[in-house]
């Protein structure tokens, strides 16, 4: 089992292993994409309630899973980076922030494009959305911190902390919210059900759900290939890669 | 065809938002590789001097 | 334990008490978004009685947000900070005697003044009381949370909006907590107040420690 995870924890050795395997995870995210795609846009059948427009669920929810599952990587990156200092990880959590706020940014965008015909409106201070609005300045905050501060070590530590202090914080901002928005009850405009799923229209979206994270995974491949070429910029084995 | 793009009247929102999510991945991508392409810019100039 | 601590709270307000100035400057500031709101909405007195406690606590963040930036700006220079961690005492100890004086000076004129801008935006009496136990709760805890923060920002130059930037998104639970409890139901009002309490007494045990470790990684 370590022998699979040695391979990718030195720098040199993930830049030239993920080489090696990145063809394989983009033909599996090319052909789950393509399904999610042709299958949810035509061949699940139209919501009776919703209509044709539900189908924006199947951007909508994938990126809000991304969105949450990649924080959650960053804080376990942070802890791996804070405690027993591995470069690796401090480099995955720089790599997936910027991923992380654009799929957070799609979430916004695309729930507020689902909320105008579904409820009326471009936006609603309700729990979810707020928490969502929230976690992109959460994201936000730490790409400024780490784009202003030059000394790589000191980069990761601090990103790593302020990662830490976020996730801490996430549960308590989240249900925060949720007891404000109870509280101010005025207009509420619709209820915000949940409609039990069929099956023709699941899978596509579990698909989607994959093909988002494997895109994630691609994405963050590429970063963090670029990241590791820039830190080890004066070492031998880079000196190959650019003839 | 024309059906497919009015999507039963929610076609201005669903298109929209698909596209926007293409765009995303898109300039994600786009980014990478610009940034790619200084590095090894970059890299040539260190290791030529 | 006890000289120590009662030495470094010499030490802090005196070098509060330097310059009076900075007891007054917090007040006007505050007092000034405050003021900024009426001008912003319009002379309505409902709507503003309606949204008084909102303003007043986003007045007291601001203020408070602002000025923690410079929390350990003079020790950093001084060349106490390098001194203090190097050393052999109980650093988080002397963090939070540091973080009370600071939240005495800053926080606490600002809490004095809030029955006068209650008075100004026409709240109830009860409405006030309330307010001002809220931002006693409050305050503290958005001292500690921004001093974590502050600690890791202390040698960056362009600083600007970016310590604001990642500090409010801790402040917000505390807000809503605090505006909530003033107008909220009595029995509501003691389950808020307690768990603003419990907050602040989490904060005061753990961001210390917190402070610490930001510190050794901002001062490198």
């Amino acid at each position: 089992m370590f022998a699979l995870f040695s391979r990718f924890i030195s720098l040199k050795g993930f830049y030239q292993t993920t080489y090696k395997y990145l063809p394989f995870v983009v033909v599996a995210f090319l052909s789950l994409f393509a399904y999610g795609l042709f299958a949810g846009l035509f061949l699940a059948p139209a919501d009776y309630q919703q209509g044709e427009g539900f189908r924006i669920i199947y951007v909508h929810v994938p990126s809000a899973f991304a969105a949450m599952g990649i924080y959650l990587i960053m804080a376990y990156c942070a802890i791996l980076t804070l405690i027993w200092r591995i470069k690796i990880a401090a480099i995955c959590m720089s790599a997936s922030a910027g991923i992380g706020a654009s799929f957070t940014f799609l979430a916004l965008v695309t729930g507020s494009i689902w909320g105008k015909p579904m409820w009326g409106t471009w936006w609603i201070w309700d729990a979810r959305l707020t928490s969502m609005l929230i976690l992109f300045f959460l994201y936000l905050g730490f790409i400024a911190l780490q784009s202003s501060i030059a000394d790589n070590n000191t980069k990761d530590r601090a990103g790593a902390l302020v990662a830490l202090v976020g996730v801490i914080n996430l549960p308590i901002i989240h249900y925060s919210v949720n007891w404000w928005s109870t509280l101010h009850q005025g207009a509420t405009l619709s209820k915000f059900a949940t409609p039990s799923i069929a099956l023709s229209m699941l899978y596509p979206l579990l698909a989607m759900i994959t093909a988002f994270f494997l895109f994630y995974v691609i994405l963050l491949t590429l970063r963090m290939r670029n990241i590791i070429l820039l830190r080890e910029v004066y070492s031998d084995w880079v000196k190959g890669i650019a003839v | 065809m024309s059906e497919v793009l009015a999507m039963g009247g929610y076609g201005i929102f669903v298109w929209p938002a698909y596209g926007i999510t293409l765009s995303i991945f898109l300039v994600n991508l786009l980014t990478i590789w610009l940034e790619n392409k200084k590095i090894k810019k970059l890299i040539k100039h260190i290791h030529e001097c | 334990m006890i000289k120590l601590i009662v030495n470094e709270i010499n030490y802090e307000m005196k070098s509060i008490q330097r310059d009076w100035w900075n007891w007054i400057i917090p007040v006007v500031f505050f007092v000034m978004v405050a003021a900024l709101f009426p001008l912003a909405i319009g002379n309505n007195p409902e709507l503003l009685t309606q949204i008084a406690s909102g303003i007043i606590w986003i007045a007291a963040l601001l203020a408070t947000l602002l000025s923690c930036g410079n929390l350990f700006k003079n020790d950093a220079q001084s060349g106490h900070l390098d001194v203090l961690l190097t050393g052999a005492l109980p650093v988080s100890a002397i963090l939070f005697c540091k973080i009370a004086c600071h939240w005495l000076a800053f926080c606490g004129p600002l809490i004095l003044i809030t029955p006068l801008l209650g008075i100004f935006f026409k709240m109830e009496v009860a409405h006030i009381q309330l307010l001002i136990i809220t931002l006693l709760l409050g305050t503290p805890i958005l001292c500690l949370l921004a001093a974590s923060l502050a600690a890791l920002t202390i040698n960056l130059e362009n600083k600007n909006l970016l310590l604001p930037l990642l500090i409010m998104p801790l402040f917000i639970p505390i807000l809503i907590f605090g505006t909530g409890i003033v107008l909220a139901t009595p029995a509501e009002v003691s389950a808020g107040l307690a768990l603003l309490g419990a907050m602040l007494l989490l904060s005061i045990g753990f961001l210390p420690l917190m402070t610490m470790l930001a510190l050794k990684v901002g001062v490198n």
